[in-house]
Formats: structure tokens, C-alpha cells, sequence
């Protein structure tokens, strides 16, 4: 039977499991390997843990409802994520969020929807240049609101990441199943 | 270094191994701290912090379950602050807790509603609504789940995790949404799943087999043996006493034996007890009779018959006591020994063990009735599957000692319709089997609730039953029975 993930990301899982005392320790690690490569981690994937590398979906599942960060349902191509802690917040921070949020929301009205989310997250460490940002891993400081349009529409430009089109190729996939 | 360590529990001196927590030293010196997450039988988890105590040079309240014992530590543990510690533990815990006690299976028994009685806040400051989380969860063939109820101990999950290593319970989620529960629809399907009621400090884990049947506090416990296979587990057993009826049986704890728990074949192990599952009187051709009637048939039949015309069928589910009466009662009227068999059921696969205490053979006294052939000189002719040697012994009067546990003879029908055949078959048992009704007569007996003897386990550990009243006041142990036939037959010589 086909594997559930491909030959390198299998590889990956297989050096975390070896790397702990048990193998419960890597899932943390693992996960972020999924989420990486698939964008999302689906049911699929931790059913696939257990089939295919023997960690318990109980055990995995514990470990994905406790974070917020691992995505449980399929994301937009890039999540524009913005400190809503203390230093941020003071420097209008949640200005940038409703400004992006409202651009992201108009863009879908008028049907020409750009290929973005935006959320507020927990303190990214950056205080010095509040309000900060990430667009999935890449780091932007002092995201005023015309930076955080200015981005969106940057990286709409651009093309997809790796993870992104895979992950619509998976759904595609699955729907045509159906 | 020594590997003993002294230290002091509100001035008295314990003196405890080294490694030991302050937990197990209190529960050794019997000072009780208030605990959920601790069970003797689990790791450490150090969730609740319920058990909080002082320890004189520590600047904060510690655990006592994770807090090692060191040499001269001085713990103290009904000073205000630690009794101030309590009262807001059990505060926070009954944040989201639903306080449905009055309909609640384990109000009675509930370590979260004892603890509040004894060191409860009382008047609750909470004011914002409690989280709604799932009830009523169906998580298996025997237990029903209530999310809501749960204090997040984690007791269920570690026991999952290390005593039947099924890992079927996680805690989902986090904070004031985290739950207890399975994945998706895979229940939980083992043989100790009540124990996960058990250990369940509140009541989110109910057994479906006494939920909503019986309030705790109408129930007494008898300190008695599970007969169900040799491990011979330790077991308390709960009867209604104003009702007569029995509603289940609880794991004791006995380090040699079963440790902390027992399984759920065990704890079926009340249903033959009741008197719905039980033959009332003597049946005489199919009459009822008087017991001394009954007795009486058999001292005749006893006294026309020489000893190798006598054939008798144990099953190892009696005590040391009746088989010793019953042989030397026999071997005495009869001035020789009787033919002895021993039945087991076809299907036994005695050498079975799973591992955790369930054995295969499903007889609570194959040891102690070897023991008692042994001391009474006789070799027993196995039966199993195939009863033509008791056909070829021809016996005028076959005395048969039925399974008290049917449960462990599935081929039971079978073995009682060929019991059947024999001339002048003695039943003594309290099956309701069909097959059974054609015996010549059939004599109830006490079952292990009732009954004064030993058992003696697998391992030869030899262990003492414990007597309630019996259930139909006229029916005798097998052992009464005999001492009876031995008087009425010493009274007609």
C-alpha cells in the first residue's frame, strides 16, 4: 500500500521517533513535519501516525487539541499572523487586524478573493518593533495596516507556496473521490 | 547513605524507604491527606493539587504525592493554611463541576463531594456561567461517561495507559474546554474496564451495570473472594441487606493477590446470588421437598449400596471445608471410598492467563481440592468432554457437586444431560439449567456469599471466605449437608 505521506516526510517522521526515549516525546516535532509538508493536518494524517509509524491517535490527537498553532482544518495559501500582546496592542496592532480582515472580507464580496487569513496571535518575541506580523514563517516588523495591505497584495503576487498547492491538490483529490 | 529516611507528620515520627513521597509516608503513619489524583496503583501525576501540605523550610505549600521524603522533614498537614489550601483546590475544582449530587450515581461515594464536606468553601464566589460539555457518553459496553462531572485527574487515562496498556482515553482539548475521552468511536473494550469507575474519584465514569440501580449508602460490603477464576481475587461484595438482593462486587486491595484491581468477568459474580437466579428448595423426582426429606432419600439409598457403587463428580468450585466433609463423611457410612471424579468443562483451557489476572481455569478451588484428594487418599477420574468412565462405573448413587459459576461451563446443558442418564443422580447446585430437571434429586446449596471456608488460589494462597445471611434461609452449605447426613444415618443404625 501506498504510504500516506511522501518518501521524504516519511524519512523525517522515522528520524523524530528515533531521536526520543519514547516515541509519544516526538510528536510535537512530527506534527510540525505534517504541517509543513501538507499545509494542514488532517484526520487522515494522524490515522496514516498510526498505521504507518505506530503512534497512537489518542496520544496524537491529546497533543493537537491542546495547541492552537497546528491547522485542523485546511488554511487559506498564507495566514497573515499579527501580535495582539501588550506591546503590539498599545501600538495598533488590532487596527492592522481589522484592516486586513475587512480588505480580505471585501476582496471575497467582490469575487476576487486574494489568498490570505489573517488572525491575532500570542507574543511573537519582537517588542521592539510592535505591531509585528508573520506571513506564514517569514517575519515583518512594524506592520502598520497600509504594510499589512501592502503585503497582501505582494504576496498575492507571488506564487503559491509548496505546502499550499499541495494541499488544494490533496482536496482536489479527495473531492473527485466523493 | 541509608535507604531509610525518618521525617515527622504533625509531630509524629514515620520512618519510610527512601524514594518514598510524603503521600505514602502519611499513608502509612493513617493521616489522611486529601487527594484525587493519586491512586496507590498508578504513576504520579501531581494534577489536582489537592493534596497540599506544609513542609517546614519551604517557602510554599508542596504535594505530598510528588514531594519526596527526606531526613528530618517536618510536614504538617491540618495547619490553617494548608486546611485554606483545600478549601480553594476543591473551590476551583467545582468551577465547572455541575453539582447534580442529587441525581448522580456516585453521591455516596464521591471523593469530591466527602472532601467538601469535610473542608468546603461553602458559600461559592463564582459567578460566571459553568462550561456545557458532553454527558451521558456511551464509551463502552460498561461504562457511560459524563464530561461534565469530570475533575481532569487523569486517573482513567494512566490506567488506560499503563495497567491495560489500551490507551484508549485522552484528554482532549485544554483549559476549561478539555475533556476526557475516546477517539471517536472507538470504545473502550477490555476485561478491567470498571475499574475505570472505580478509581474515578466523581462520577463522570458510572457502570452501566449498577448505574440508577441502588443508592450506596443502602448497601454493605462483605470482605469475601471473587470466585470467578483461581486468581482468587479479593473483592468487597455489596448487598442490600433490607432487599436480600446483591448489586456488585469492588476490588480490595491485596498486594499477593490482585493488586488494586479485579475484571469484569469478577464482577458479574453477584447475578447467581440473588434468589431469581436460584433453586429455592430440594426436587425430589421433581417434587419439592424438605431438605430432611430429601436427606433422608439419599441416607436410605446410602445404606442399600456398597462404597464402589458410589460415584462422585466435584467441580472445583467449592470450599477446602465441604470437599473435606463430603469424603470423609462418605468414606466412613460407606466403610470404603467412593469413586471420585473431576469435572471440568470441555472447552477449559485451564494454562489461559491474560496477563493481568484472568485465568482460564474458571474453578475459584482446583488447588485446595487437589490439596484435600491428597490428605483423603484419593485419585480422582477426570471428566472433560467425555463422561464414559462415570457410565462404566456403573453407580447406583452418583453424587454430582455442580458449578456454582455456570459462566465457566459453557457446555454445562451438555454435561448435565449425561448426568441425567446415571441411576439415582445427586444434584447439588443451584442451576435452573433445563437439562437438570430430569435428576433424580436436586439439593440447593449455599453459594460463596454465604459460606464460611477457604478457597485456595492458583498460586496456593490460601484465603478465607466471609458468611452473609443467606438468601432462602432453609438451604445448607454442602459441608452443613453432610454433617446432617452423617447424624441421621448414625441415628437410624
Amino acid at each position: 500500500m501506498a504510504s500516506f505521506f511522501s518518501s521524504a516526510l516519511n524519512e523525517t517522521i522515522k528520524g523524530y521517533l528515533g531521536r526520543y526515549e519514547t516515541k509519544r516525546s516526538s510528536i510535537l516535532p512530527i506534527l510540525h513535519a505534517i504541517q509543513d509538508e501538507n499545509d494542514w493536518i488532517s484526520k487522515e494524517a494522524v490515522q496514516a501516525l498510526e498505521a504507518e509509524h505506530g503512534l497512537s491517535v489518542v496520544d496524537v490527537n491529546e497533543v493537537l487539541s491542546f495547541y492552537t498553532m497546528y491547522r485542523k482544518t485546511p488554511p487559506k495559501p498564507y495566514r497573515l499572523e499579527v501580535c495582539g500582546s501588550i506591546s503590539c496592542w498599545l501600538n495598533g496592532a488590532d487596527k492592522t487586524i481589522a484592516t486586513a480582515k475587512a480588505h480580505i472580507a471585501e476582496a471575497e464580496k467582490a469575487g476576487k478573493p486574494v489568498p490570505f487569513e489573517c488572525h491575532k496571535v500570542e507574543c511573537l518575541g519582537v517588542c521592539g518593533y510592535a505591531p509585528v506580523a508573520l506571513v506564514n514563517k517569514d517575519r515583518h516588523l512594524n506592520v502598520t495596516p497600509e504594510l499589512a495591505l501592502k503585503l497582501i497584495a505582494d504576496y498575492s503576487k507571488k506564487d503559491l507556496p509548496a505546502a499550499a498547492k499541495k494541499c488544494a491538490a490533496d482536496l482536489a483529490a479527495r473531492s473527485s473521490k466523493q | 547513605m541509608s535507604n531509610q529516611v525518618t521525617l515527622s507528620i504533625n509531630n509524629q515520627s514515620i520512618t519510610v524507604p527512601a524514594g518514598s513521597t510524603i503521600m505514602e509516608a502519611a499513608q502509612k503513619l493513617g493521616v489522611s491527606v486529601p487527594h484525587f489524583c493519586w491512586h496507590p496503583g498508578l504513576s504520579i501525576a501531581g494534577v489536582c493539587r489537592f493534596c497540599m501540605v506544609k513542609v517546614e523550610g519551604m517557602p510554599k505549600l508542596q504535594i505530598a504525592c510528588n514531594t519526596p521524603a527526606t531526613e528530618g522533614m517536618k510536614v504538617d498537614t491540618v495547619s490553617s493554611d494548608v486546611k485554606d489550601a483545600h478549601k480553594w483546590a476543591l473551590e476551583f475544582h467545582l468551577i465547572n463541576h455541575p453539582l447534580d449530587c442529587p441525581i448522580c450515581d456516585q453521591a455516596g461515594e464521591c471523593e469530591l463531594q466527602n472532601y467538601y464536606m469535610k473542608v468546603g468553601k461553602y458559600q461559592s464566589q463564582m459567578e460566571d456561567e459553568k462550561v456545557l460539555k458532553p454527558k451521558a457518553l456511551d464509551v463502552g459496553d460498561t461504562l457511560v461517561l459524563d464530561t461534565e462531572r469530570c475533575i481532569l485527574c487523569s486517573r482513567c487515562v494512566r490506567f488506560e495507559d499503563e495497567v491495560t496498556k489500551t490507551s484508549t482515553l485522552g484528554i482532549f482539548n485544554r483549559g476549561d474546554q478539555a475533556t476526557i475521552g475516546t477517539y471517536q468511536d472507538r470504545k473502550i473494550k477490555h476485561n478491567y474496564s470498571y475499574n475505570l469507575a472505580d478509581i474515578c474519584p466523581v462520577g463522570a465514569f458510572t457502570a452501566k451495570d449498577f448505574r440508577f440501580k441502588c443508592r450506596v449508602w443502602f448497601l454493605k460490603e462483605t470482605k469475601t473472594v471473587c470466585p470467578g477464576c483461581s486468581t482468587g481475587c479479593n473483592v468487597n461484595l455489596f448487598q442490600n441487606s433490607n432487599q436480600r438482593e446483591y448489586y456488585r462486587l469492588k476490588p480490595r486491595h491485596n498486594a499477593d493477590v490482585n493488586g488494586h484491581w479485579m475484571c469484569d468477568t469478577g464482577r458479574t459474580m453477584y447475578e447467581h446470588l440473588n434468589a431469581s437466579a436460584r433453586l429455592p428448595a430440594p426436587l425430589l423426582n421433581g417434587e419439592t421437598v424438605s431438605s430432611q426429606a430429601a436427606l433422608q432419600a439419599v441416607t436410605d439409598t446410602l445404606k442399600s449400596v456398597s462404597a464402589d457403587k458410589v460415584a462422585v463428580v466435584l467441580t472445583a468450585q467449592f470450599t477446602n471445608e465441604d470437599y473435606k466433609a463430603t469424603l470423609s463423611t462418605l468414606k466412613t457410612l460407606l466403610k470404603g471410598t467412593p469413586k471420585v471424579f473431576v469435572w471440568r468443562d470441555e472447552s477449559e483451557k485451564a494454562e489461559d492467563f491474560d496477563g493481568i489476572l484472568f485465568r482460564g481455569d474458571r474453578n475459584p478451588n482446583t488447588r485446595g481440592m487437589m490439596d484435600v484428594f491428597k490428605e483423603q487418599g484419593v485419585s480422582p477420574v477426570m471428566l472433560k468432554g467425555d463422561f464414559s468412565a462415570l457410565a462404566s462405573a456403573a453407580a447406583e448413587l452418583t453424587l454430582i457437586f455442580g458449578p456454582e459459576v455456570e459462566a465457566g461451563y459453557p457446555n454445562l446443558g451438555k454435561a448435565l444431560s449425561r448426568f441425567v442418564e446415571v441411576k439415582k443422580a445427586v444434584y447439588f447446585g443451584n442451576t435452573l439449567n433445563e437439562s437438570a430437571k430430569k435428576m433424580w434429586l436436586r439439593m440447593p446449596v449455599k453459594v460463596f456469599a454465604e459460606k464460611s471456608g477457604t478457597f485456595v488460589n492458583f498460586n496456593g494462597v490460601a484465603q478465607k471466605l466471609k458468611a452473609n445471611p443467606p438468601v432462602f434461609t432453609a438451604v445448607k452449605g454442602v459441608d452443613e449437608y453432610f454433617a446432617d447426613l452423617s447424624k441421621m444415618s448414625q441415628a437410624t443404625l
